[in-house]
């Protein structure tokens, strides 16, 4: 759409130097940090759902991929904070990448791939759930990845490239149900431009939609379904009786309101307001006898300015290429539902969303600025003044503001009867 | 072609993988010998206290199975934490040791089955009243269901319809608003099967009175015509030390 390229190399390199300074931005301190409530329960669980097949308190309506990752992180790297947060640290880490890669293809430039890429690098929220062994960061990474994979497929044809699209989609349902939008999106994509080849007999384009129906509708039902196995074959249910187990935790979802009524007052859970005002994400935690509170607190210089740049690009439609179709596609159909449902939902839900809310925004601010003389300077200013704001809202996301000039911030998320 | 041959290699691959799943987690179930209980004369156990039938299902090596109980109590209450504040995350990786259940009593010997796998699915039938008193239904209703994390709950006043083989239990509060010989014919005439039934004299539950437990041996007592009677004697530690 913005149609800034540069050398390949020059870009690699500095996705690479991106994902370098996430990666450091969301290993430090991580040592001396406590486990929050949260991770106590999902660490429990983990151990629960492993050794016994038992759901438990920590999200038992959502599904079970966290609970093999957390106990095989802790398997692996031991019962550190790094070793139990081993999974969220490594998909948020690669998401960065993951997002410039995305990006450069739906946007067409490069330039709006690292600028997408950055916006994620400094995100307060991504950066304060990558901490967590939560699966939140799961599923950027897992629907990205499962994106990435199926462009890759339709630029070089390679079917290892597709399976394992359906693969990393099955991985991504099995994080939260919300990836199914953008599974389901990539799928009327391929379909959509299998029919459109013209050089195609009926044949074989019936051949290939059956091929896509495999990969993107039977083929991550099954891996999504086969993280079921500690349920299934420790406790003896069957098939039939998983399916009754889904209603259950379906239904749950449509009303679910967290488990702690106080959490309730001070999160920010109106997904209307996402893009409109600045959101937060809080977490309490102990260390030592301090309290610390983690916050992610949403960069009003990128957040901002995401509905007026989709709503850009859904003036431009008819200018658009099926990439920025797609994109578009992509953020409103992850968006609108949470926006139109009567369910809570807390800030941290937003990473299914906020992807492709820094791809439209990086893609429409290069695109405006195309023409302008100046344009590096502007770019420049611009990214600077994000990154200024990012470094007190880091503070906030890994725990640092309590007893700072951010004090006042984080009494918005105290607790009523705190106060 | 191509693309037809991979895309059957999926379907096919993903439905087998599937078949061998469910047919995995049917497996992990494990039973006796099975017997219809209207057709068949089958095995039965007097069962002192109720940690006991725990105790039981422990050693016959149940798992994965539906209970069906009958008595006034749900015996259901979640053992306290075994360590005063929230478990070390080590501790939880060394041992498990927030769910290791280290006793077992009269309060909570459903919920230990349950924890520890033996049990997937309990209907509790209760005596009317109980029901009434309980759920605060309505007269048309007899039947409710809840689900612990996705495992079902069935509250019933009647002997439930259960296709597959069942742990019946019956404990000694069931008698203290139900006949014994109503009893016998209404077992008799379910379509249960069972491969363990238990009649618990509850003497480890204040909860349950002296003439229960006569009327439970009554119902012993004709129930022998039908079945093959033998008194448990246990050797777990759950049974030596009831809370």
């Amino acid at each position: 759409m913005s149609g800034e390229e540069m050398a390949p190399r020059r870009f690699f390199a500095l996705l690479a130097l991106l994902t370098i300074v996430g990666a450091a931005l969301r290993l430090y301190w991580l040592s001396e940090t406590q486990p929050t409530g949260d991770e106590y329960y999902t660490i429990a669980e983990a151990f629960d759902y492993m050794t016994r097949g038992h759901y438990g308190l920590e999200m038992w309506h959502h599904p079970k991929l966290r609970n093999i990752l957390v106990f095989w992180a802790i398997k692996c790297f031991g019962t550190n904070t790094e070793g139990f947060r081993a999974a969220s640290l490594a998909f948020g880490i690669l998401t960065i990448p993951l997002t410039g890669l995305v990006a450069r293809r739906l946007t067409r430039s490069d330039a709006a791939a690292l600028l997408a890429a950055l916006f994620m690098t400094f995100d307060a929220i991504h950066i304060e759930l990558s901490r967590q062994a939560i699966q939140e960061v799961y599923m950027p990474f897992f629907l990205l990845l499962g994106i990435y994979l199926a462009l890759r497929h339709q630029e070089k044809k390679n079917m290892v490239l597709l399976v394992l699209s359906g693969v990393i989609f099955g991985l991504g349902l099995a994080s939260k149900w919300n990836v199914a939008v953008p599974l389901a999106l990539t799928l009327m994509l391929l379909v959509y431009l299998c029919l459109k080849r013209a050089e195609l007999s009926l044949f074989e384009k019936s051949a290939e939609l059956l091929l896509y129906f495999a990969v993107f509708a039977v083929l991550p039902l099954t891996v999504y379904i086969l993280t079921y196995y500690p349920w299934l074959l420790h406790r003896g249910y069957d098939l039939g009786e998983w399916l009754s187990s889904q209603k259950i935790m379906f239904n749950e979802n449509l009303v679910h309101k967290g488990a702690n009524p106080e959490m309730l007052l001070i999160q920010d859970h109106t997904p209307l307001l996402w893009f409109l005002r600045p959101v937060g994400f809080a977490d309490f935690l102990m260390n030592g006898d301090e309290p610390v509170v983690v916050l992610g607190v949403s960069n009003p210089l990128v957040w901002l300015l995401t509905l007026p740049a989709v709503g850009y690009l859904a003036f431009r439609i008819r200018t658009l290429n099926w990439q920025g179709v797609f994109l578009l596609a992509l953020f409103w159909c992850s968006y609108l539902p949470f926006v139109l449902s009567r369910r809570l939902t807390g800030a941290n839900t937003s990473l299914t969303v906020t992807p492709f809310a820094f791809m439209a925004v990086a893609s429409v601010l290069l695109m405006l600025l195309r023409d302008k003389p100046q344009r590096c300077r502007y770019v420049a200013i611009y990214v600077g003044v994000v990154i200024l704001i990012s470094l007190p809202l880091y503070l906030l996301a890994i725990g640092k503001g309590y007893g700072t000039l951010m004090q006042p911030i984080l009494e918005m998320y105290r607790p009523l009867h705190e106060r | 072609m191509k693309n037809i041959v991979l895309a059957i290699v999926i379907i096919i691959g993903c439905f087998a993988s599937l078949l061998m799943l469910n047919h995995g987690a049917i497996s992990a179930r494990t039973q006796g010998k099975a017997f219809a209980l209207a057709r068949e004369r089958f095995p039965a156990y007097t069962v002192k206290n109720t940690a006991d039938v725990y105790s039981l299902w422990q050693e016959h090596q149940a798992r994965g199975r539906i209970v069906v109980h009958l008595g006034r109590f749900l015996h259901f209450m979640e053992a306290p934490p075994s360590s005063e504040g929230p478990p070390r995350i080590a501790t939880i990786a060394a041992d498990h040791a927030h769910f290791l259940v280290r006793q077992i009593s009269y309060k909570d010997f459903l919920w230990a089955a349950f924890q520890t796998d033996i049990v997937r699915e309990i209907h509790t039938v209760l005596p009317p009243a109980d029901f009434k008193e309980r759920i605060g239904a309505t007269p048309q209703q007899n039947e409710y269901v809840i689900y612990e994390f996705c495992s079902p709950r069935i509250f019933t006043v009647s002997l439930p319809s259960v296709a597959e083989p069942v742990l019946l239990n019956i404990d000694a509060s069931f008698f203290a608003s139900t006949d014994a010989a109503q009893l016998v014919n209404d077992l008799m005439k379910s379509g249960l099967k069972a491969d363990i039934v238990t009649i618990c004299l509850a003497e480890d539950n204040p909860d349950v009175t002296d003439l229960d437990r006569r009327k439970a041996r009554d119902f012993i007592a004709l129930l022998s015509r039908h079945a093959t009677i033998s008194e448990y004697q246990s050797s777990s530690r759950f049974s030596k030390d009831p809370r």
